[in-house]
């Protein structure tokens, strides 16, 4: 894994220990000073994590497209 | 009247327009669509913005995008002229202008590599057509982003539980795309998986919340529109507005299934009203003398106050901009165009007008359904003080509506015990789509944005472009003109001991620009089958003559509240609001004359 991937990897853990969190600390209710945190991981770092871990283009589009067009993609794409 | 009949007069309208308006003539006769042809996703791909979609998802996808709040505040704010008037623009609008001005926006984009209609505009109008509908695009788009970043804002904090299914639907909507386009299950295999999960969001979602001041969700909801504009679009954008579809479609569902239950009973509201209500009703500023004038002639005003539900000019942008780049066959384009506005459609006629027809007068749909006066109280309902649909104001008003057919509907089947209960949780579940419809086309808005705004400046050098056009640069300037405007509050100008959110002083001027835009994009796609389809005859009328009925109707609109209103704003209002207004009639004429032009050169050049 290169240090981009890691660090996607780690992000996506934290996000997703972060809302749940929130919702169990509160019962449900995310009110106080815990519901900015919460609100930005749920809705912005939740989406940085798998991006920097998963990267851009995924392999089952691209072996449609390829089919499509009869030609091998490079660049840009992974797995 | 009975509701049955409403259900099955629209019903069968819409299945007919789409067989034989949509597939036959449009389809088949005018665009010629073929399955063979490779689509800008296909020729084209990158894996952010051009990207190839199952037909099913992108027709989620291009749902939730194009409704806003429009088909829904539309049509409720047009009562005031009683409930048939609203209904035939809404069925009249959507099948011979609306849908027609989605598709053919679409396929002209698919047959022009994706490009925004704005872009397609000089290859029959000319350039300078281009570069004008380009910026007045941006223009509304930025408007569109500040004025939804404030709804959904202010949603966020009335209605603490549609943050909770807002935010859970991206673990979810990442998910789906994962499942689909990383490990390659196939998309009817995962929609289920995905939609039990959706099921547990929304029951745990019940009884939870998130608070937040009003201020922080706009920085929140500021941020992640940057996101969803920027990342590519098979990864958050398609799979949630996809997702989320099956939220909007559960709810047009559950309108078309209540009405069976209530058959025969009648429609309690008046078939019109007036052909004349309050200038309020075409958006004259409240507190305003305009606002309480009889200036609202149902023709040509009807446009302004009726959008998404009949036709849109931000449809245009979201077939030529985020749907066009991932059709992955022509032959897709009709379910995705015509019917996803049929769809948007359905909303407005069945899930606000007919609702709202049933229970407008609240004695006696009480009467005729056989509940109390006190069981109404008990729901939050005082019919003494509030008699009628109509004496309630804003989005209230279409939830109290949809609230009361469905909860009339299921306490058939769990008992009138279970009235109040019903009526309530109905009430909280159409808030709920509200959001999340003005959510997906917030986050669409934005990507769209940064489409027109990358397509602005094809006349730079390269390396000024490349800072310009790149995707995450694209994405924050928008919004961060959106976010200015609907961040702060400043005094109210007819009311100085109230405060307004600042984008409030320009946004009386968004539904005219918005229906110009239409317009001129309906005119756009008509010289686009005449000049490069080389369509003629008398069928090229059939585009022809809607998208002139549309200029001769927006224009007098436009004029209407130029004449009416703009001159009895306050200052403020008029420096702002009147002189985008004055603008947007100055370039209404503009492009008419390079549309006639435009005309004029491809009859002779053939």
């Amino acid at each position: 894994m290169t240090v981009k991937e890691v660090v996607g990897l780690i992000l996506t853990m934290i996000s997703v220990a972060v809302i749940i969190a929130g919702f169990v600390v509160g019962g449900g209710k995310v009110s106080g000073d815990i519901s900015l945190p919460v609100a930005l991981t749920g809705f912005v770092v939740i989406l940085i994590g798998p991006w920097l871990w998963l990267g851009e283009v995924p392999v089952a589009i691209r072996k449609f497209v390829e089919a499509r067009t009869g030609r091998k993609l490079t660049g840009g794409e992974k797995k | 009247m009975t509701p049955i009949i409403i259900l099955v007069v629209v019903l069968a309208i819409y299945g007919v327009a789409y067989i034989f308006y949509g597939k036959r003539l449009l389809e088949q006769r005018i665009v010629k669509a073929d399955a063979s042809r490779p689509t800008p996703a296909i020729e084209k791909f990158d894996g952010v913005d051009y990207v190839p979609a199952n037909k099913y998802v992108l027709y989620g996808h291009h749902f939730a995008s194009i409704a806003g709040a429009g088909p829904i505040t539309g049509p409720a704010l047009a009562l005031s002229w009683g409930w048939f008037l609203p209904l035939v623009w809404v069925l009249f609008g959507n099948i011979f202008i609306g849908a027609v001005h989605d598709y053919l926006s679409l396929m002209a984009s698919v047959r022009h590599g994706g490009v925004s209609i704005g872009t397609i505009s000089e290859s029959v109008m000319g350039r300078r057509a281009r570069y004008i509908f380009l910026a007045y695009i941006w223009f509304a788009l930025v408007l569109v982003l500040a004025a939804f970043l404030s709804v959904a804002s202010s949603t966020f904090v009335g209605v603490p539980s549609a943050a909770v299914v807002a935010l859970l639907y991206m673990p979810l909507a990442l998910l789906f795309g994962l499942l689909v386009y990383r490990v390659g299950l196939s998309v009817k295999a995962a929609t289920p998986l995905c939609l039990v999960i959706l099921l547990g969001i929304i029951v745990f979602s019940l009884n939870s919340g998130i608070v937040l001041p009003y201020e922080q969700w706009v920085l929140v909801l500021s941020l992640y529109s940057i996101m969803a504009a920027a990342l590519p679009v098979w990864y958050l954008l398609q799979p949630r507005d996809y997702l989320n579809a099956y939220l909007l479609w559960a709810f047009v569902a559950l309108a078309v299934i209540a009405p069976l239950f209530v058959a025969t009973l009648p429609l309690t509201g008046p078939w019109i009203t007036s052909f004349i209500a309050k200038g309020s009703v075409i958006g004259a500023v409240s507190g305003t003398a305009p606002a309480n004038w009889d200036i609202a002639w149902f023709w040509p005003t009807v446009p302004l106050t009726i959008a998404c539900g009949a036709l849109s000019g931000f449809h245009s942008l979201v077939s030529s901009g985020t749907s066009s780049k991932q059709l992955a066959n022509e032959l897709d384009g009709l379910l995705v165009g015509y019917g996803g506005m049929l769809t948007e459609g359905a909303v407005s006629s069945l899930a606000v007008i007919l609702p709202a027809a049933f229970v407008w007068d609240f004695s006696q749909f009480a009467a005729n359904v056989g509940i109390s006066a006190d069981l109404l109280l008990k729901a939050g309902l005082n019919i003494t003080a509030t008699p009628s649909i109509i004496k309630i104001s804003g989005t209230a008003r279409f939830y109290t509506s949809y609230g009361l057919m469905q909860a009339v509907a299921w306490s058939k089947i769990f008992g009138v015990g279970s009235f109040v209960d019903l009526y309530k949780g109905f009430y909280t579940f159409a808030a709920w789509c509200l959001a999340a419809f003005v959510l997906t086309t917030l986050d669409t808005a934005n990507r769209l944005a940064r489409f027109a705004w990358s397509e602005m400046f094809d006349w730079v050098s390269p390396g000024l472009r490349k800072i310009l056009a790149n995707r995450w640069f694209a994405s924050v300037v928008s919004i961060l003109i959106g976010a200015v405007m609907a961040y702060p509050r400043i005094p109210d100008p007819l009311d100085p001991k109230k405060t307004i959110y600042a984008y409030q002083i320009v946004w009386p001027a968004f539904s005219g620009t918005n229906q110009l835009l239409a317009a001129l994009a309906l005119m756009t796609a008509a010289l686009w089958v005449y000049a490069v389809v080389k369509v003629r005859g008398a069928v090229s009328y059939l585009i022809m003559v809607p998208a002139l009925f549309l200029w001769v109707t927006v224009t007098g609109a436009l004029i209407v509240w130029l004449v009416y209103i703009v001159p009895y704003l306050p200052t403020i209002y008029i420096v702002t609001a009147g002189v985008v207004v004055l603008i947007s009639v100055v370039l209404d004429f503009l492009l008419l004359w390079l549309f006639v032009r435009g005309l004029m050169s491809a009859r002779y050049s053939s």
